[in-house]
């Protein structure tokens, strides 16, 4: 078929998708079920009994802060890497990256001024690997919804957008867990909390390519 | 004449005009949209790609900014919209020819390639008609049509009721095959 034919073809064709609203619809109604569905994992959970003392310790609070963050700049910048342009709204797909970089930043200068907290250094106990399936449980059920959503769009980042998703999702898997986990271990925290995300959203940057092809 | 620095935007308003209109039902407006993109990536992929490609990553952009057609509002700019699926289509194309490996050379080229070395090397024993025999029936009417008979892909494709994309395909393999055999026989 030669490009005028093709032109011809396509211009029978105009009807019948309906035009995608705008992100910002999407991306709160993402985050809208996401907090419902927190919500609910902490009800399955049980919120840990000392979170009332934690809450007035800095740097817990601040980890809760660049969670909730992550959870939302990587939620919008996936809605938005559904559309080819990114909306035309670049940055907003580049705030995850920050967000992440300052938590990572965050846990590796507690590591590096350990003792901090005497509560920080608690070596974990032998439920490593636990903590770590317990965020891609959770992880789960919101990473379908999410990728649903984005093979609506015509991603032109099939593996950021991925990526983004799930990293959205296993930072709502890991704060869930925070919340509910009496555990406060650098360590553990570390290797079985935050190196999953990232591995997480590796894999997820793969099915991105897979999934959100078009 | 002398372009007016305004021209570009008015025309990037008309062809986001053509679009919204076209979106909205009118295939004639669509369709005029189409043409005018058409021609202005014919433009930009010509600076990334070679001139024997153009056509096919041109079809491949118009079927994609079709397919993609919701996700643009008419509230912001076309032309980035636009932009961002070539680019990602081009990029798209360009990694299809690295994963090919580097043994993807221009068919035209190995062509006038295989002819020399036909002349030079096997002057006296081998002739093209030879060579060909070596390559399945429907490979050798293809070298044939395009080598021989001076047709281009295009019209050996529609001949043989093959796309243009097949027929290059096809004829790199018989030139490859024939040119291993020159290979060993050098040897």
């Amino acid at each position: 078929m030669n490009t005028e034919e093709l032109i011809e073809k396509l211009s029978q064709e105009t009807s019948g998708k309906a035009t995608l609203r705008s992100p910002m619809y999407y991306g709160l109604c993402l985050i809208a079920t996401l907090l419902l569905y927190a919500i609910g994992s902490f009800f399955f959970f049980d919120v840990r009994s000392d979170i009332a003392i934690q809450f007035g310790r800095f740097s817990y609070l601040l980890e809760i802060v660049l969670l909730i963050f992550l959870v939302l700049s990587s939620a919008f910048a996936a809605i938005f890497s559904m559309y080819p342009d990114a909306h035309q709204k670049p940055l907003i797909i580049k705030i995850p990256y920050a967000v992440f970089a300052l938590l990572t930043t965050f846990i590796i200068v507690q590591v590096v001024a350990m003792p901090f907290d005497p509560r920080m250094v608690i070596l974990s106990d032998d439920h490593g690997i636990q903590c770590a399936l317990c965020i891609a449980a959770v992880s789960f059920l919101p990473s379908i919804l999410i990728f649903g959503l984005l093979r609506k769009g015509a991603s032109v980042t099939p593996l950021f957008a991925g990526s983004f998703a799930v990293l959205a999702v296993a930072a709502l898997g890991s704060l869930v867990l925070r919340l509910t986990e009496a555990n406060d271990s650098l360590m553990h925290i570390a290797l079985w909390h935050y190196v999953p995300i990232l591995i997480f959203s590796v894999i997820g940057a793969i099915l991105g390519k897979w999934l959100l092809r078009w | 004449m002398v372009t007016s620095p305004k021209e570009p935007i008015d025309k990037h308003k008309e062809l986001a005009a053509l679009f919204r209109a076209g979106i909205a039902g009118d295939s004639a407006s669509y369709n005029r949209f189409l043409q005018q993109i058409s021609i202005l990536l014919r433009r930009v992929i010509g600076k990334r790609l070679p001139a024997s490609d153009i056509e096919d990553v041109v079809q491949e952009i118009l079927i994609s900014v079709h397919k993609a057609r919701h996700t643009y509002d008419g509230k912001r700019p076309l032309m980035p919209w636009v932009m961002a699926i070539a680019g990602f289509r081009i990029n798209d194309h360009l990694r299809r020819l690295y994963r090919r490996g580097q043994d993807t050379v221009d068919v035209e080229n190995i062509a006038q390639t295989l002819a020399n070395d036909v002349t030079e090397s096997h002057d006296d024993s081998e002739s093209i008609d030879e060579l060909l025999k070596e390559v399945p029936e429907r490979q050798r009417r293809i070298l044939t049509m395009m080598y021989v008979e001076g047709h281009t892909a295009k019209e050996t494709g529609r001949r043989l009721a093959m796309n243009e994309s097949a027929v290059k395909v096809a004829a790199h393999r018989a030139i490859k095959k024939i040119r291993d055999r020159l290979g060993t026989e050098n040897q």
